[in-house]
């Protein structure tokens, strides 16, 4: 049985704890303020972007403009973008998501390679011995574009250059705090996701060639960056609510310790008394 | 017509107007109500708003303009 010292220092520690998680989650909510501004300021920006592209794409022969990023071809190697946080200690989010991404990749017939955006993600293609096209770790908690345009531009090489055939995305969407769900979003080539009929007969400026030339690119930049951001937003939820919860246990926890505390120190005394009673009671015998 | 001016981090601007001019790739572009539908790419400037006789202006860094119906959208470059 431990002693009333022993259980005394558990206590302490475990308040340090709590106060160390108290600080995180604290530091997660002031971060998640910003990042989910972000993410659901830069919604607007990627859902008007996909409307165009989707409006456009229809209207576009193939053949005639010859955009690399609209090209299907036989797939003899896949490539996904995995976007996961540097750090843990986001409760089941960064399983989530390599769950889902593993998932993902067994699911393919062709072999996947990664381009790894997290040093979480970076682990996990190295655990699993996957081929890492590119590796990106240590993106600021307030991503730029400046930070996710080279992620973006490695990722077209890589199709273009024909070292993958497809592109897939995978990262934690931001629903709310308490919920983030992984998701993974076909990325190139780009597949216009509305109906024929939905069309708009445009008239491009310069041509269409050139328009969706400077497009396509420029879609792919924002998914990737919008998937950057919903994944930092994710992350600072995350973490704010698994460290919250970590408070909680340990405070319930000092809570158990005291009363145990409290019981044995009593036991003590009593003990304690009933040997001064007992002695005096032999001494008066 | 409705006008919305979106960068990758915020709407700049969103309001029903009467003309737009915006610097098209082709040069300057006037919009009116009932434009065909029309893509361009856009050139650095300002777009210059009309509505109810006021003008206001939009500096933008590059970017799309999209016209479709009585909407246009604006894929703002952002300015940092």
């Amino acid at each position: 049985m431990a002693s009333v010292r022993q259980i005394a220092r558990r206590i302490r520690s475990v308040e340090n704890t709590a106060k160390i998680t108290k600080a995180m989650s604290m530091i997660a909510a002031s971060k998640l303020r910003r990042s989910q501004d972000a993410a659901t300021q830069g919604r607007s920006y990627a859902e008007n972007m996909a409307a165009i592209v989707s409006n456009v794409v229809f209207q576009v022969d193939e053949e005639e403009s010859h955009q690399p990023l609209l090209e299907s071809r036989l797939i003899k190697n896949t490539g996904i973008a995995i976007i996961a946080p540097d750090r843990g200690l986001t409760g089941g989010l960064n399983a989530n998501i390599l769950r889902s991404a593993n998932d993902f990749i067994k699911s393919q017939n062709a072999p996947v390679k990664v381009v790894a955006v997290g040093k979480k993600s970076l682990d996990f293609a190295r655990r699993n011995n996957l081929e890492i096209i590119a590796e990106y770790t240590g993106i600021s908690d307030r991503p730029t574009p400046g930070d996710t345009l080279p992620i973006a531009g490695d990722i077209t090489e890589a199709f273009s250059n024909e070292i993958v055939d497809s592109f897939h995305i995978a990262y934690g969407q931001f629903v709310n705090t308490t919920l983030q769900r992984p998701v993974i979003e076909p990325l190139l080539p780009v597949i216009p996701s509305g109906t024929a009929a939905n069309a708009v007969g445009y008239i491009f400026e310069p041509n269409a060639a050139e328009v969706l030339g400077r497009l396509l690119p420029r879609y792919v930049e924002t998914l990737v960056h919008h998937a950057v951001l919903e994944g930092n937003a994710s992350e600072q939820s995350a973490r704010m609510v698994a460290m919250n919860q970590a408070t909680d246990n340990a405070n319930e926890m000092v809570e158990d310790l005291t009363l145990l505390m409290n019981k044995l120190r009593q036991e003590k005394i009593t003990t304690e008394l009933l040997d001064i009673v007992g002695g005096v009671a032999a001494l008066e015998s | 017509m409705k006008l919305e001016i979106v960068t990758t981090e915020e709407t700049i601007f969103s309001d029903d107007v009467d003309i737009i001019i915006a610097p098209g790739a082709e040069g300057q572009l006037g919009i009116l109500p009932r434009h065909a539908s029309l893509l361009t790419a856009l050139n650095s400037g300002d777009i210059v708003v009309r509505k109810d006789g006021k003008e206001s202006v939009v500096k933008v860094e590059g970017g799309f303009l999209e016209v479709a119906g009585d909407h246009v959208r604006v894929l703002a470059n952002s300015n940092q």
